[in-house]
This record gives C-alpha cells, sequence and structure tokens, in this order.
C-alpha cells in the first residue's frame, strides 16, 4: 500500500501574525513556519496505517513551496520524515505569490500521478493559514477518485477504508474504495513528537524533486488582506459559587447575552 | 575583517580560536566565523524543535500537576508525573543523547545536548528530575566506566529501565565537596564493599534506581555505582523546598549496604577525578538552561504588557517598561551568545580528537573549558536572576501571584545559582583557572600586557581602527581587554600570594572577565549574523548596549579590586591608568552609541513589535 500525505508549511500559531504592507498576503518577516496540526495528524494517522498494513507499504510526502526558500520549504517534509514517512517529493514553486488553491491541487495531482499507483492520499482538512478548505476535494477530482472530508478516525479492510467523519451534530461511518483521498480532522490521530533517532534517520531518507509546470496567472488572487479587529479584554470576576450572582449580573447587563 | 594596529596581538580576528583557559581576555577579537546558535545544523535545529514541542505540549501544559507532585499510572504503579514525563522524553531520545551508539544511546555532539538542555526551559522541576538521571547520573558511566559496566546499565539509562542520581553532597559537605565521610571497606574475600554514610539533598532520592555514589576507600575518595533497592539503603523524607518544589530532594543513608566489586567506578582514588570532570558538562547544560528560561521569561512578559493596559494604555509603551524590556534582551541575548562561543569551541577541539568517542580525552578537553564552564553557569543563571528580576515587576502585583508563570520561574531561580557548585564557588574556579593560566602561561598574558605597558610608557595607547561594520565597537572591546587584562596583571602583583585569600579580589576580577565574556560574545554573534541580517541593526544596538554595561562593570570591580590590592600610595596614580585604558574602550560622548536610553527604546520598540524573544 502507498500512502500519500500532502503538506504545507504555515506560520506557527502562536506566532504574532502582520499583514504584509502589499496588503494582500501575511509578512513572513519573523514568522516561525511549522507543520500544520491537521497535517501532523494525518501523517500520524498514515504511519499507523503504514505499521498495521505490514511490510512493503511506504509513506510518501508531498509539499510544493517556493523555489527561493527550498531550503526552508524542505524542512516540512524533513519533519514527516522524522515522524516515520519513507521518501519525499518536493515541488518547487517559481512563484509562490500567483499561487492559488486548484493550482496547488493540479501541482499535487501531477506529482502523485508520477508515483507508480496510490491507495490513499492524505491532506489536513485545512491549512490553519488561508482555510480555504479546497485543495482535497480538488485533488479528488483531478485524480478522478473519491474524497471524504472531516475524518475524525478509520481503519482500511483490503481495498476498502471505513471512515468516520464528525459531521455537524452527529457523527457518520462511510465506506469507500480504495483508492482516495481523505482529509483529516485533529481527531484522526494523536500528534506524535519526533524521536531523535528517527530525525537523525531522515536526513538519509531521499526527498525527489518533482517539476511541474505552474500556470503563470493565478485561478483567482487575494485582493486585501485585513487583521481581525481587536479582541476584547477577558474579564475575572471571581472564583468559586460566590462569583455568580456577579457573573449573571454582568452577562445581563454588559456582555447582553441574558435577555431576562 | 581588516586590521591595522600598532599591537603585537591583532586587533580583530574572523575565526574564534581564543578559548580556552581564559585566552579570551587576550587574544583578538573574534568576528564572523564564531560558532552561534544561528550555526545550528538542521538536524540540531530539528533536535531543538523536538524537544520545544514536547515541552511545550507535554510538560508545560501539565505545570501545576507537577508542582503538587501529581501521581499518575505508571509501568510499576503509581509514579509521580514528573517521572512519567521523564520516561516519555527518554522514549524520544531525550535522554541518551551522550550515551554512545553501541550501548543504545544516540552518541550525539554536545551542541546538541546544550540545544536540548535549552529547550528544556521554564520547567526546572522536569529539567532537574531529567538532568540528574541523564547527566550526572549517566555521564559518570559513560566516562569512567568500564565496558562491562557500560554494557549493562547505559542501555538501561538510556530508556530510564533504570532511573538515576548522583550522590555527593553529604550532610557536612557540600561546596567542600570532596570531603565526604562516608566509607566503603572491601569485603576480606574481595567480592564486594561495605557501603556506610549519609548523603544529602540528592535529586531523585524519592524514586532512583540507582545512583553514582561517592565514598572513602582506604582514605581514597572513590565512585561506585549503587543499587539504591538494596538492604540498608534508607531513603529520607523529602525536602521543603522553594522551588523545583516538583523534584525530589531528600537525604539517603546507607547502612552496610553491599556493592558489588564489579561496580566500582574507576579505580580505587578516583573520585574527585569523576566528581570534578562531571560537572563541567552539568555546568555547561545548566547555563544553557537557564538561558533558555531567559528567553521564555522574556515571551511570557512582553505578551504581559502587551495586553496589560495602565493609565488607558498598554504597560509596554511606557518608557522605563521599555528600558526594563531591552535590558532584559540584551542580557539574554549576550548569555546565548557566551553558550553558544563557548559550546562550538568544546565541540571544535573535541572533533579535533584522534577518537571522538574517546571518554579520557572528551575528558581531557572538557578539563581545558573549566574556567569557560564556570562563567556560563554563573553569568547565565545570573543573567536569569536579573531577567526575572525585571520581569516580576513588570507584571505588577500579577507577578506576585502564583497565576503567573513568572513567580515559579524566580523561586526556581534561586538554586539554579545554588547547585552545580554555588556561584561563589564557581566565580572562585574561575579567578583560580584565570591565576593558574597566568602564572603557568596557558595563555599569552605576559605578552599582552607588556604591550599595554609599552603603550602606557610610550603614551601611544591608540589600537588601532578596524574597518567595516562595527569596527569601532571591535576596537573598543580590544580596548577593554586591555584594561581588565592591566588590571588582572596589577591586582595579582598587588594580592601576591594571597591569591587564595583575597577571596573579594578575585571574585571581582572574575565578575570583570564575566563582562567582557558577555560584551566580546554579543559583539561576535552580531558579527557571525553579519550586517545583511533582517535584525542587523537592533542586534547592533544589543551589542552597543552590552559593551555600555560591561564597561561600566569592568570599571567598578576593577576600582574596588585594585584600590584593596595596591598600596595606598600607588592607588591615585593606578586608578588614573585604570581610566585611561578604559577611554579606549568607551564611546566618544557626542556618538549616539553612547545614549543608552535612546538604545533601549530602539530595542523595546523592536521586541515589542515581534511579541517575543526575536532571535
Amino acid at each position: 500500500m502507498r500512502i500519500v500525505v500532502c503538506l504545507k508549511p504555515v506560520p506557527d500559531t502562536a506566532a504574532r501574525i502582520k499583514v504584509h504592507k502589499d496588503g494582500t498576503r501575511v509578512d513572513p518577516e519573523g514568522v516561525k513556519f511549522v507543520l500544520g496540526p491537521y497535517d501532523a495528524r494525518t501523517i500520524a494517522k498514515a504511519i499507523e496505517l503504514r505499521g498495521a498494513a505490514g511490510g512493503g507499504n511506504e509513506v510518501v510526502a508531498i509539499s510544493a513551496g517556493a523555489a527561493s526558500g527550498e531550503a526552508e520549504a524542505k524542512k516540512r517534509i524533513k519533519d514527516a520524515l522524522a515522524l516515520g514517512a519513507d521518501r519525499g517529493v518536493f515541488i518547487a514553486d517559481p512563484t509562490p505569490e500567483n499561487r492559488d488553491p486548484l493550482a496547488t491541487a493540479k501541482a499535487l495531482a501531477a506529482a502523485i500521478k508520477g508515483l507508480d499507483g496510490f491507495d490513499l492520499v492524505f491532506c489536513g482538512r485545512q491549512a490553519v493559514d488561508d482555510q480555504a478548505l479546497s485543495v482535497g476535494p480538488m485533488l479528488a477530482t483531478l485524480l478522478g477518485v473519491p474524497c471524504v472530508t472531516d475524518a475524525v478516525g478509520m481503519e482500511v479492510q483490503g481495498s476498502t477504508a471505513r471512515v468516520r467523519r464528525a459531521a455537524e451534530g452527529r457523527t457518520e461511518v462511510v465506506e469507500v474504495q480504495l483508492p482516495a483521498v481523505i482529509t483529516g480532522q485533529r481527531d484522526l490521530a494523536d500528534e506524535q513528537y519526533p524521536k531523535l533517532k528517527e530525525i537523525l534517520a531522515a536526513g538519509k531518507k531521499p526527498i525527489a524533486d518533482f517539476k511541474f509546470d505552474w500556470p503563470a496567472t493565478p485561478a483567482y488572487h487575494v485582493v486585501s488582506l485585513s487583521p481581525p479587529p481587536e479582541p476584547i479584554a477577558g474579564k475575572i470576576v471571581g472564583k468559586g459559587p460566590e462569583a455568580v450572582p456577579e457573573l449573571f449580573k454582568l452577562l445581563q447587563s454588559e456582555a447582553k447575552v441574558l435577555t431576562f | 575583517m581588516l586590521q591595522a594596529n600598532t599591537a603585537r596581538v591583532p586587533l580583530a580576528t574572523d575565526d574564534d580560536e581564543a578559548l580556552p583557559g581564559g585566552g579570551f581576555l587576550v587574544a583578538p577579537v573574534p568576528g564572523k566565523n564564531t560558532f552561534t546558535r544561528e550555526r545550528l545544523s538542521d538536524e540540531q535545529r530539528a533536535f531543538a524543535e523536538a524537544a520545544d514541542r514536547f515541552v511545550e505540549g507535554e510538560v508545560w501544559a501539565r505545570m501545576e500537576a507537577i508542582e503538587h507532585r501529581a501521581e499518575v499510572e505508571g509501568p510499576n504503579g503509581k509514579e509521580p508525573l514528573v517521572v512519567q514525563l521523564t520516561r516519555q522524553a527518554a522514549e524520544l531520545g531525550l535522554c541518551s543523547i551522550e550515551i554512545p551508539e553501541e550501548h543504545g544511546g544516540l552518541g550525539l555532539d554536545l551542541t546538541t545536548a546544550m540545544v536540548v538542555s535549552e529547550a528544556l526551559r521554564g520547567c526546572a522541576s522536569f529539567a532537574t528530575t531529567l538532568g540528574a538521571h541523564s547527566g550526572i547520573g549517566t555521564m559518570p558511566i559513560i566516562y569512567f566506566g568500564d565496558e562491562a559496566q557500560k554494557a549493562k546499565y547505559l542501555p538501561k539509562l538510556a530508556t530510564t529501565e533504570l532511573f538515576s542520581c548522583y550522590c555527593l553532597t553529604e550532610p557536612g559537605n557540600g561546596s567542600d565537596a570532596l570531603g565526604g565521610k562516608s566509607t566503603a571497606v572491601r569485603s576480606p574475600d574481595g567480592t564486594h564493599f561495605v557501603l556506610n554514610g549519609q548523603k544529602q539533598f540528592i535529586t531523585n532520592g524519592a524514586w532512583a534506581d540507582m545512583g553514582v555514589v561517592f565514598a572513602n576507600i582506604d582514605g581514597k575518595y572513590s565512585g561506585l555505582i549503587v543499587d539504591l533497592r538494596a538492604p540498608g539503603v534508607v531513603r529520607g523524607a523529602e525536602e521543603k523546598k522553594m522551588g523545583i518544589k516538583g523534584s525530589s530532594t531528600t537525604g539517603l543513608v546507607f547502612q552496610d549496604v553491599k556493592v558489588p566489586a564489579e561496580d566500582l567506578l574507576g579505580k580505587v582514588g578516583d573520585g574527585p577525578a569523576i566528581a570534578l570532570n562531571i560537572i563541567y558538562v552539568g555546568r555547561m547544560k545548566l547555563g544553557f538552561s537557564t538561558m533558555g528560561t531567559a528567553k521564555h521569561a522574556i515571551d511570557l512578559t512582553v505578551k504581559f504588557v502587551k495586553e496589560r493596559k495602565q493609565f488607558g494604555r498598554p504597560v509596554i509603551g511606557f518608557d522605563l517598561q521599555q528600558a526594563k524590556l531591552a535590558e532584559m534582551v540584551a542580557w539574554t541575548y549576550a548569555a546565548d551568545a557566551v553558550c553558544y562561543r563557548v559550546v562550538g569551541a568544546v565541540d571544535r577541539d573535541l572533533s579535533r580528537l584522534p577518537d571522538r568517542h574517546d571518554a579520557r580525552g572528551q575528558i581531557e578537553v572538557l578539563r581545558r573549558y573549566g574556567l569557560e564552564c564556570a562563567l556560563i553557569k554563573v553569568h547565565a543563571s545570573e543573567t536569569l536572576s536579573r531577567v526575572l528580576y525585571h520581569a516580576l515587576r513588570m507584571h505588577g502585583g500579577y507577578g506576585f501571584c502564583e497565576e503567573y508563570q513568572v513567580e515559579r520561574l524566580a523561586r526556581d531561580n534561586v538554586v539554579e545559582t545554588i547547585y552545580e557548585g554555588t556561584n561563589d564557588i564557581n566565580r572562585l574556579v574561575l579567578s583560580g583557572a584565570l591565576a593558574e593560566a597566568v602564572h603557568g602561561s596557558s595563555i599569552p598574558f605576559m605578552g599582552f600586557v607588556d604591550e599595554v605597558h609599552r603603550g602606557l610608557r610610550s603614551g601611544d595607547l591608540d589600537p588601532g581602527s578596524v574597518d567595516g561594520w562595527l569596527g569601532a565597537e571591535t576596537a573598543r572591546v580590544f580596548g577593554l581587554k586591555r584594561a581588565l587584562a592591566w588590571a588582572v596583571e596589577q591586582a595579582f602583583i598587588g594580592v601576591g600570594q594571597d591569591v587564595r585569600v583575597e577571596q573579594q579580589v578575585m571574585c571581582g576580577l572574575a565578575d570583570g572577565l564575566i563582562a567582557l565574556a558577555a560584551a566580546e560574545g554579543a559583539l561576535a554573534k552580531t558579527l557571525a549574523c553579519g550586517e545583511g541580517d533582517a535584525q542587523a541593526a537592533v542586534r547592533a544596538d544589543i551589542t552597543r548596549l552590552c559593551l555600555l554595561e560591561a564597561t561600566g562593570e569592568v570599571r567598578r570591580k576593577a576600582q574596588e579590586a585594585l584600590t584593596h590590592a595596591l598600596a595606598p600610595r600607588a592607588r591615585a596614580e593606578k586608578l588614573e591608568v585604570l581610566e585611561r585604558l578604559l577611554r579606549w574602550a568607551e564611546p566618544a560622548a557626542e556618538a549616539p552609541e553612547a545614549d543608552a536610553v535612546a538604545i533601549k527604546r530602539r530595542i523595546a520598540e523592536h521586541v515589542a513589535g515581534r511579541g517575543r524573544y526575536p532571535f
């Protein structure tokens, strides 16, 4: 079984994000880029499934990134290798500022088609930076395979995957014929910490370069990006039951969420 | 970088060959090839990130439970959470970095061990527990164990199947570490020793399975590997401590404990060598972890002062708070620079050994860096003290409350100035090593000072200039070296044979040397990062602030030391010479780099914008 995990470097969620002076994107200066939290879960699940399925299986980590910052972009693939993935594929992008989800999905599809077959493709349900939630379904369409979104659990039996989806107010269990694209939620697996030994081993695992002919112009582009409004500071009114009357009063008079 | 000067010692050099043994006092100012944190390899960076993520995700998230000694289900029943976290850390490899590969470890370089120590920040209870096990509880076996001992213990120490500790201190012997009274008597048939005695302040005392225990065998202090589950071992009650409350600190009593003869570490009488050599790495690690904690304290404080509003605006908007923040960052930057400069030099020397993994060779290299290890320990742990002093006050009343972490960090920091040799002891180690280097000519001290004397006689003290970015600052650091080296010489002449008795004078010189190391470290780091670095301007400001502070510190300490050491009638003249020399370490009064207030405002503005320690 060949399992592909698609990765995107995203700003650390603890980072202070500033809008770039061009007004359309995040200013990368001083921001630490990390593996997205959803991607980290899909890697853990992929490793688990590979282990369970026995020998002869592999996990391939694929990521597209700026050609100019190739070393940095490849680090996220190395993160996946350190977590146990077997090899990586990097798609250099000479004009990352032109990128939109469709172009990314096309690039990933081309790289995956070049793999000599695949059984499962994982994407995080979303990248925490642009939150487009579209690469996974687009990729499935381009590969001509089904897509199950928002997986919170799954197991594989032969060529069938049984996937648990957390949908609004309900849990759904679906069966899907492989190959398929699965987008993962946080609960898909526990996040794993890389072992130092695996970090050492990751340095020796191959990362292949895949050449993709990126479209010259984006299908859509961001016209403007504005930061969220300043958050209103919280208030601690006290501790324990004696704080309840004051809290109740403030919820009525100040927050106006209680109307009785 | 070019240098054009009249002195025999060149003013500056790109490389950093000035260490060890305090050689930096009389060496050219190092430049762009100095080892810094920014030069870590991708792998070392990945190790740091892995440890960072573990600490943030597993340790910080459970800090309150750790401090209250919460228990969880372990492999052999209930065990303290801090023990279980150490086991998890061991699974990731954090307890086996220095253990050779053939014994189940990773056999990685010292820099990697230090990067991981830095990551174990802001959680001293956990770091102490892990360090007592994998550092001082394991390293003696790596360095002094025979092959059988290594094969028997190291694989189990790597996984925490055996939990270790280090038993040196006794009720009557703390700083006087080698004077312990415990005894081990060889049995008539030679198969074992009978151990008797009492140990005090043993980290991991409550749960360690084994320990490296020091005792007198035939009157010679020796090291033994002792099974603490053996009959006759009595564990004392937990100490009620001011800080590191989540860790275990107990006494241990040994009553006729049988120790197999094959568990003697090294030879009879190797105790002092084991104890002294192990502590070098321990001091270095403590330097890195306190330096890491200082960065963490800055992160907490920046977040607080940006959110906390008084008089209708965030606290960070006030000039005095900006000054504190700038100082915290500058001090920590210098501590980071010194730590990495030293470990880079140690690893460089280790890599030059014919066999990188030869334990004796490693010890010999580390021993040469005894001065620098003591320097790092004092400087970083006290940098953290000063950073926390500001951090607490910038938190106002909240800083005094347990809910905000700086309160715990400040309590934990106290022991960091006490264990691994108190900072007083380390200052004496440092100044003693300097005296030895000066008298033993292991550093080219006399030639350097002779040059200063020649300049004083001829009236030409101009050290020349350095071209390029921060050239003036480079020349000023060189000026500071000349002033301090001259003061050291004069003080040594003044106190004569009383070097060991004149502790105040010696510690004053040690403080001067630490201040010089900080300023030079900051400069070298900034030069190594280069003028093209995105934060080059603020790095340069930090360097200037460190240099101003170091010059002030050297002036204060040298004045005090010389005033005491010199004959009263010689004082006025010599103190004037000191001033003449220090003038070369100072900026022109009209120069912008003389204005510390403006420098601090710029640093603070940058750090506030980044929202955290920015490097």
